[in-house]
């Protein structure tokens, strides 16, 4: 799959991030492992950290932009502390839950209505506690085999001492490394190859 | 790779230096902050490797003359080129690369001794054991007296890695972005040669034309030829592209046939469209990564550090630059630093200027 901010060619859902552009590399990243005939969008929309954000960026793109309905939310699990909190941020914002699926740990699918627009919102949790740190981390240990603080700067110094980038670092995730983004990738192009046949 | 350049004398500059270049370089300031004259000055350089544009087949000292406002050759202009008319200094320049050599270069504004001709006004000089020697073999002191005609081979040997990096330094400013007929003489065949043809065609399809299938000549009278990109229903002379895809091909066409040398690359952001200018952006660092050609861009575009940061290439700066009564004063960035910024809705465009760094 192709990540762009804009396209010539249609686009098949749009990504929103729930943190930095770390997020946004190493999606981009694992994305282009998948069916390269799929462009995703992620629209150029400033907005904060967080779930609350991610959704109100969901909102605006639901109220000016038409097809498709589809969004994929990238965010950290410390944004989503549980299910419920999931559930329960998602209709505080205004969203009628139709359909709630636990794809595994890491990974939801939300089917939803908000006014006459019902939408899909894949949700791809990083972190397996925290951040997305402890994902490269997690890389790092299973294919370099070294143990590393996950934050921001244990991972940079990392990267820095074998003057190795994140990108090169996300071109090794799998299932065990990255569940949340694999998973909801996954079930997303099952979706839409379901929906073309 | 150049590490650091030091300009004297030329443009708007009067003194400045800039270090730490890496293999991408991405340089901006506000308007007038010496940005176009830095890639100029590079280019400059490279006119003692070879003094002929080799896609514009021109000398390239009435390029630096000529492309800005198209007011004449260096002969008819030259005077204006040196800092304040002070045309009784010379224009000097210096480069040190990751060789660890450092070439020391001047242009002097007269040169005593010498039969006058046109050409000895468009002489630029190689320093090297307090000798200054011209690519022709010309030997001058320091009151830029001719002291003996001879052979460079010397200084040929010496800096030959760093004479083979410059010969063909590119500069990709405006006027080849509208100027195809440079492109159709000088690079496609060079790119068809190759079937790099390909490459762009992707581009092109990617990020303007998604029914693009070729690129191809055709007769547009006797003896006449275009270059056309082939639809799937028409064809669309390159000329007749929308500007940003046109801005884009070219930028494309020439790269893709450079090797490790150094391409000058003006605000490529002009006429495009963030689409494009997302494609055409990946496609210079790819192409840069793989041919290892270091790269300066000089932008005012936001877009492009953001589209940078997610690209994320190795060994990538950001150089912002002020000019305060003829001096440079830079500070350099890296994308992490970029990054923190923009987060912080920052805008690096102006923190040189508003927070006086």
């Amino acid at each position: 799959m192709k990540l762009v901010e804009a396209s010539r060619e249609k686009v098949q859902a749009y990504v929103i991030f729930g943190n930095g552009a770390l997020d946004k590399r190493v999606f981009k990243t694992i994305a282009s492992k998948f069916n390269h005939k799929v462009v995703l969008s992620t629209p150029f929309i400033e907005h904060l950290t967080g779930l609350s954000e991610a959704l109100k960026a969901i909102i605006k793109l639901m109220d000016y932009i038409t097809l498709p309905f589809t969004y994929i939310i990238v965010i950290d699990r410390e944004h989503v502390e549980s299910e419920e909190y999931l559930r329960g941020v998602t209709k505080e914002y205004g969203f009628e839950i139709k359909d709630f699926t636990k794809i595994d740990e890491y990974a939801y699918m939300l089917e939803v209505k908000r006014g006459v627009k019902t939408s899909r919102i894949y949700m791809a949790i990083n972190g397996f506690k925290k951040s997305i740190e402890e994902n490269l981390a997690q890389v790092i240990e299973l294919f370099y085999g070294e143990k590393v603080d996950p934050s921001k700067d244990g991972i940079k110094k990392w990267l820095q001492s074998k003057n190795i980038s994140d990108i090169e670092l996300a071109q090794k995730a799998d299932e065990r490394t990255f569940p949340g983004i694999i998973s909801a990738i996954k079930r997303f192009l099952e979706d839409i190859s379901k929906a073309v046949h | 790779m150049i590490t650091s350049l030091s300009i004297n004398n030329f443009r708007g500059i009067k003194t400045g230096k800039i270090e730490g270049f890496a293999d991408i370089n991405i340089i901006i300031g506000a308007n007038g902050a010496g940005k176009s004259t830095i890639l100029e000055a590079i280019y400059a350089a490279s006119a003692w490797a070879e003094s002929i544009d080799n896609i514009r087949r021109q000398n390239k000292f009435d390029v630096i003359a000529y492309r800005r406002t198209e007011r004449g050759s260096w002969n008819e202009s030259r005077s204006f080129l040196w800092y304040s008319m002070n045309t009784g200094q010379n224009i000097e320049f210096t480069l040190s690369f990751s060789s660890g050599k450092t070439m020391n270069f001047i242009i002097p504004y007269t040169i005593r001794g010498m039969l006058a001709s046109a050409d000895m006004n468009k002489m630029i000089f190689l320093g090297k054991n307090q000798h200054y020697v011209s690519p022709e073999g010309y030997f001058i002191d320091e009151r830029n007296n001719v002291i003996m005609r001879g052979s460079p081979v010397e200084i040929l040997d010496f800096f030959k890695e760093e004479i083979e990096f410059l010969r063909d330094c590119t500069l990709i400013d405006k006027m080849l972005y509208t100027r195809m007929n440079f492109i159709e003489e000088s690079v496609w065949p060079r790119v068809f040669a190759k079937r790099l043809d390909k490459i762009v065609i992707n581009l092109i399809r990617e990020a303007y034309e998604p029914d693009a299938e070729l690129i191809s000549y055709i007769s547009t009278g006797l003896g006449k030829h275009s270059l056309t990109v082939g639809l799937s229903q028409t064809a669309v002379r390159v000329d007749d592209l929308g500007d940003g895809a046109r801005t884009s091909m070219a930028l494309a066409l020439i790269l893709s046939t450079m090797n490790h040398t150094v391409a000058l690359i003006e605000d490529p952001e002009i006429h495009q469209h963030p689409t494009g200018l997302e494609k055409i952006l990946s496609f210079i660092i790819d192409v840069a990564q793989l041919n290892k050609i270091q790269i300066f861009i000089t932008t005012q575009s936001i877009d492009i550090l953001r589209f940078l940061i997610m690209i994320n290439p190795a060994n990538c700066k950001i150089f912002t630059l002020r000019r305060r009564n003829g001096a440079i004063q830079s500070r350099q960035f890296t994308l992490d630093e970029v990054e923190s910024l923009l987060e912080s809705r920052i805008d690096i465009r102006r923190i040189i200027e508003e927070l006086q760094i």
